[in-house]
């Protein structure tokens, strides 16, 4: 029988909150305080989520933001900035200690950890009949173009990984909240995207509901890491921590860091 | 006088430099971008170690020390990068 890991299906929420559940369930997670975890959520409102190391003010117009009711998070993880479509996008995290990847791949890097983890998504866009591939650094292609972005931290032996995984690109928000290489809103603009970006939509031509495509991770998941994944629910210390670290996610402070 | 540059990486990442410099040393340093660094506070260890190195220096060897003593690692981006990107901000200097 295979191993079971908790499944949380944490539905929308907003993007202060969803970053402090994941950090809580990373910081539970390096405690023994919870087991090994996947989770499947959405964001309400719309967001934008950038990388630690990234410029507020170079990446997001947070005027525009303010005014279309955007939100904007920075993460406890690297890498860029994401436009989190209420409508358009489901993302996942996992936390699990090190350990556990290196039993099955001893001399496992940072780097093949990720493409480790994305496994899950490749299986559960097979799961939906799309066929992807993992391309380095963090990134999952289908036809070259890029259909979901994962970024990873590490606390005291374990890893959290989040990314998110595209139903359909509302292009001109996300131009409006980031600012993409400087770049204006045209059709022109918009078409240079569309050459390296892509979603389910464009892939399946099904409009797909976000429970479908849940319903797709989690098996997807499950048979990447080989694990049963049993559907629970926040503890309630991981509940407390959340709470705390929302205030983090909604400070000025964290928010205008770098 | 305040000098930037930016570089992305071949195959890589985003990496961009703010650097201060006075009297032939670099006082102040900021290094944003959307690369991955573990741990991630180590970043705020390598900006500190840049104040008051001289233009010079050489920028891949005290980046790469300093990532060895704080076991961190980059990824996404090399300590030659981060090199290659302050020399680039460092050559935009008038003389």
């Amino acid at each position: 029988m295979s191993e079971e890991w908790r499944l949380l299906k944490t539905g929308a929420g907003t993007a202060y909150w969803n970053m402090a559940v994941d950090e809580a369930m990373l910081i539970a997670r390096a405690e023994g305080r919870c087991p090994n975890t996947v989770r499947l959520y959405t964001w309400r409102p719309s967001a934008v989520s950038i990388g630690f190391f990234q410029s507020l003010e170079r990446e997001v117009d947070v005027e525009e933001c303010r005014r279309m009711g955007v939100d904007v998070v920075r993460r406890i993880t690297g890498g860029g900035a994401v436009f989190h479509d209420e409508h358009g996008e489901v993302t996942y995290s996992i936390v699990v200690p090190e350990e556990y990847l290196k039993r099955s791949f001893p001399h496992s890097s940072i780097q093949e950890s990720y493409e480790l983890l994305c496994k899950g998504v490749l299986e559960g866009l097979k799961e939906l009949g799309v066929s992807a591939e993992f391309k380095p650094v963090n990134d999952i292609l289908v036809s070259g173009r890029k259909i979901s972005g994962s970024a990873q931290t590490r606390r005291r032996g374990v890893i959290l990984q989040h990314g998110t995984l595209l139903l359909k690109s509302d292009l001109k928000t996300m131009f409006r909240v980031l600012k993409v290489s400087g770049e204006k809103i045209s059709d022109k603009a918009i078409k240079a995207v569309e050459e390296r970006v892509t979603n389910l939509l464009r892939e399946t031509g099904r409009d797909l509901k976000v429970d479908e495509v849940v319903d797709a991770l989690t098996k997807g998941f499950e048979r990447a890491l080989g694990v049963k994944l049993v559907e629970g629910s926040l503890t309630p210390y991981e509940l407390d921590l959340a709470k705390e670290l929302e205030q983090k996610y909604k400070s000025e402070s964290w928010l205008k860091l770098r | 006088m305040k000098v930037d540059a930016e570089l992305k990486v071949p195959g890589g990442k985003l990496v961009r430099v703010e650097l201060e410099v006075d009297g032939g040393l670099i006082r102040e340093a900021k290094i944003t971008g959307d690369f991955f660094l573990y741990p991630e506070e180590a970043i705020f260890k390598l900006e500190e170690s840049l104040k008051g190195v001289g233009v010079d220096a050489n920028f891949e060897d005290l980046i790469s020390n300093l990532l060895v003593r704080m076991d961190a690692q980059l990824l996404g981006a090399s300590p030659l990068d981060l090199a290659n990107v302050i020399r680039k901000a460092l050559s935009k200097m008038k003389s």
